[in-house]
């Protein structure tokens, strides 16, 4: 057991590049001060003792009883970060050594962390021969005070294909994982990236997410953070070709005491993309759910069409949402919207409803059902669709 | 000329259109020496001879200024500007007072009536009264009479420091306290003066209340304490109007307003601002940085807030009402218009705390040049916010391909009954619009106007008669080169 700094002071300086490392000392530990962390801070991320090489206890009865709903191409299983073999059934997915990297850019200490700590995880390359598939990545994690790092990427190559969804399951309560994600689309490709996360409720979640995408490819990112107590995405999408289009997707459901926070930046740096972005909260007991996005279209990205949509709906009196869709926009020949809402259940939905014999308890159901179902219908492959419906639908 | 080189030449004419009001008129002016200390507020302190609990006010808020640091959250680039080399007040002429326009400095009459603000008995006729604030001291005040008796209050801040120190004592602060902002604290430490407004109960004010604000000595930056106070079941409007001489160094202007109703009460506070935005290579120009805020105290009160913002280089202003009372309702109504290198970053805050209370926020944003327009808005309801609901829109219409529209919404909602929605846009003119109107007949140029006026009337037509006219007049001559 030992905080974070000792942890990575104790590791072989030869796997770290210097530059990522004078970049985490350099950088603050994400407090309430700063805008984008004003709903927690993060001290317990990096000064509580925690475990950061538990025992292995996966089994395979744990990834059968996880996934046997789900149907897939490849199976690719991580425990605590790290890669299993044994449970695992990549078929001829490529996997790529962990690359040293010296990027210096990185938006938080968090992140840098990962990038120090990482040692494993999804590391896909694909190309055009192996299009059209469903890869699903199952993410374990286990044991008592265990702090997890996880680093996946993609990469598409041009005129490829692909799906992927990553299922979050902790097995044991006191969790906490910092995860990473790049997705790289080369020109006329295309990824669809479902995260979900079934996490117990003492759990904490921290992710960032970079997409970039090159002219003419498409990128769907969807995540549905299903349980966990404290659930941060932070997801960065550059699109640095003409003519890319983005959808982002999301629903969060914080109960309880769960808190859920989205952070979406869409960052237009080439003309012509188009970008539809469309996360719904539900939050219900003390339920606390943030909402951040922001558009932003540079100068030289004309013609770009951008849509930001977040709908919330409160169910109980000590629910909070906070919500702040922004928009950034230097070039003149544009068409950005966004819209947010927050409201309750629509009464004259729920009286008419009452009105033609429906109990009131199974209206309130079939509504909530109807607020989340176009989020949840953009999820193309069908296992998976039915697994998140059925896991919010229980959660109601 | 193609189609593409005659809308380069109309935004052209648009950037080089000069500051129409850029004049300075010569009148002796007592400027103190740069700079703040508490010398320097005890000595304004004492020329307004003002009571004790005034001073005490003024250096705690000093006190409190010197600890805070200086904001940049905005997003507008600001050098902090150097307090030390302000002047904190600035008097025109010897004289304070006069009891007829005859004995008022020709040279004052003559600036407003280059503004075209008519000072004279005509005023009488257009049912307005002004209290100008010349720089600091005011300088005329009209149909006091007339409004004495009704009961109502109307007068310079000073004046009502030294006349009525027991509501001054009582609501000084009470809305926008001195340990805000940091520009709120400095301006509690050196406020020069302002106007001061007090409707008895009951009591419909008969006339529009106005104050025009000039900054007019060099380097004095202009300190304004509004506050006015609308007690049960009265109404008021009150208009406040800018325009300032051209001058090459940033001037700093930081005011606060505040506004409190009671039951019943409703308070409807216009502004027009055009101050020197600087020229075209951006240089000079006002700092405007405003603290305004209302507070809707008691149960079915109202504050609408209506703006146009043409004028200053840096505009940092949030007008806000906190919905303390059941069933209270605020309005936000606001055009702003920035060209060359001009920034803004306006917006306004809804606190709701009371039952059922509603607020609207309607804002527009035009941006030309190479300037940046952002909107930035709260919207909180809070626990206690039964059934409250907001309604928040806010456009952004590109003009060049130069400048930057931005919208940082923040939406805050803590009670399940609650109703927020917010929607916001940003476009450029549609090529088929202005086809549409070329069609049929209408100049390039003409068609611009009549998109940006049809743009912004949502927002003007909230204006009470006299500021829509000028408001009207203040976006044509910012847009000038399009409005026919």
């Amino acid at each position: 057991m030992q905080n974070l700094d000792t942890y990575i002071h104790s590791l072989s300086e030869k796997n770290i590049a210097p530059e990522v490392l004078a970049t985490y000392n350099s950088l603050d530990i994400p407090n309430k001060k700063m805008e984008d962390w004003k709903f927690r801070d993060t001290q317990d991320w990096f000064q509580g003792a925690y475990n950061f090489s538990p025992a292995s206890i996966l089994t395979s009865r744990d990834v059968k009883d996880s996934i046997a709903d789900i149907s897939y191409d490849a199976l690719l299983v991580f425990e605590n970060g790290l890669y299993k073999s044994d449970f695992s059934q990549p078929q001829h997915i490529q996997l790529e050594d962990r690359k040293k990297s010296s990027e210096t850019d990185f938006v938080n200490k968090l992140e840098v962390a990962n990038e120090i700590c990482a040692q494993d995880g999804a590391r896909i390359h694909v190309s055009n021969s192996e299009s059209s598939q469903h890869i699903l990545i199952a993410s374990f994690y286990s044991g008592a005070d265990t702090y997890a790092f996880q680093k996946n990427t993609v990469y598409i190559e041009s005129g490829s294909q692909l799906t992927i969804t990553e299922i979050h399951i902790s097995l044991s309560n006191s969790v906490r994982v910092n995860h990473a994600l790049t997705i790289h689309t080369e020109e006329h490709s295309s990824c669809e990236y479902t995260t979900v996360h079934s996490l117990h409720n003492d759990a904490q979640f921290i992710q960032h997410v970079r997409i970039q995408q090159e002219a003419e490819s498409k990128a769907t990112y969807a995540t549905f953070p299903v349980s966990g107590k404290y659930i941060r995405s932070w997801v960065q999408v550059d699109k640095v070709g003409e003519q890319a289009h983005t959808h982002l997707n999301g629903l969060f459901f914080p109960i309880l005491k769960e808190h859920c926070e989205q952070y979406i930046f869409v960052n237009h740096l080439s003309p012509s993309c188009e970008t539809h972005k469309l996360y719904k909260g539900l939050a219900n007991d003390s339920g606390f759910g943030v909402f951040s996005g922001k558009v932003y279209v540079a100068r030289d990205a004309q013609q770009t069409n951008a849509v930001q949509t977040n709908k919330n709906i409160l169910l109980s009196d000590t629910a909070k949402i906070h919500s702040k869709p922004q928009l950034e926009i230097y070039a003149d020949d544009v068409s950005c919207s966004h819209g947010s809402t927050t409201g309750q259940i629509d009464k004259d939905a729920l009286w008419y409803m009452q009105s033609r014999g429906i109990a009131y308890a199974e209206a309130i159901q079939l509504l909530l059902s109807g607020f989340i179902n176009d989020v949840v219908q953009t999820v193309s492959i069908e296992s998976v669709r039915e697994r998140i419906r059925t896991a919010i639908v229980h959660k109601l | 000329m193609t189609e593409k080189s005659k809308d380069k030449d109309i935004i052209d004419d648009l950037e080089k259109n000069e500051y129409k009001y850029g004049f300075s008129s010569n009148i002796e002016s007592e400027v103190f020496p740069p700079g703040i200390n508490e010398d320097v507020i005890r000595k304004i302190s004492a020329i307004k001879e003002e009571p004790e609990f005034l001073l005490e006010w003024r250096l705690k808020a000093y006190r409190h200024w010197q600890t805070m640091e200086h904001p940049y959250w905005a997003h507008i680039t600001l050098e902090k500007p150097d307090f030390q080399s302000i002047s904190y007040y600035a008097q025109p002429s010897n004289k304070p007072k006069y009891d007829s326009l005859d004995e008022v400095d020709p040279e004052i009459i003559s600036t407003f009536e280059k503004l075209g603000i008519p000072l004279e008995e005509q005023k009488l006729l257009a049912g307005v009264a002004v209290d100008a604030v010349m720089d600091s001291v005011s300088v005329h005040t009209q149909f006091r009479d007339q409004l004495e008796e009704k009961g109502v209050l109307f007068c310079s801040f000073s004046e009502a420091a030294r006349d009525y120190p027991e509501l001054i004592q009582k609501y000084l602060g009470s809305v926008v306290p001195y340990t805000d902002n940091y520009y709120a604290a400095l301006n509690s430490a050196v406020f020069s003066d302002g106007s001061f407004v007090y409707i008895p109960k009951g009591v419909r004010c008969p006339m529009e209340l106005s104050t025009y604000f000039r900054i007019n000595a060099i380097n004095t930056g202009q300190f304004e304490r509004t506050l006015i106070i609308a007690e049960d079941d009265s109404y008021v409007s009150y208009l406040e109007g800018c325009t300032a001489p051209m001058r090459d160094e940033n001037q700093l202007h930081a005011a606060v307003v505040e506004l409190v109703a009671m039951n019943g009460a409703e308070i409807k506070y216009s502004t027009v601002q055009n101050w020197y935005p600087g020229n075209k290579e951006g240089k000079g120009g006002i700092y405007n940085f405003v603290t305004k805020r209302g507070l809707c105290k008691g149960h079915h009160s109202k504050i609408s807030w209506t703006q146009v913002e043409t004028g200053s280089a840096l505009t940092w202003k949030y007008p806000s009402t906190i919905l303390k009372g059941d069933f209270s309702t605020s309005e936000f109504y606001s055009v702003a218009v920035t060209n060359n290198y001009q920034q803004a970053d306006t917006g306004t805050k809804m606190i709701h705390i009371g039952k059922n209370t509603k607020s609207t926020i309607i804002s527009k944003g035009i941006s030309l040049g190479k300037s940046n327009n952002s909107y930035r808005g709260l919207v909180r309801m809070a626990k206690t916010a039964e059934n409250a609901r907001n309604f928040s829109q806010c456009d952004s219409l590109l003009i060049g391909s130069q400048c930057g529209a931005h919208t940082f919404p923040y939406i805050d909602v803590h009670n399940k009954t609650a109703t927020v929605e917010h929607e916001a846009t940003t476009s450029k003119i549609a090529d088929d619009q202005i086809f549409y109107c070329n069609q049929r007949g209408i100049s390039t140029e003409n068609a611009v106007s009549l998109i940006v006026n049809g743009f912004a009337k949502e927002v003007l037509s909230k204006l009470p008669m006299e500021f829509a006219i000028e408001a009207h007049k203040l976006i044509a001559i910012s847009m000038e080169g399009s409005v026919g």
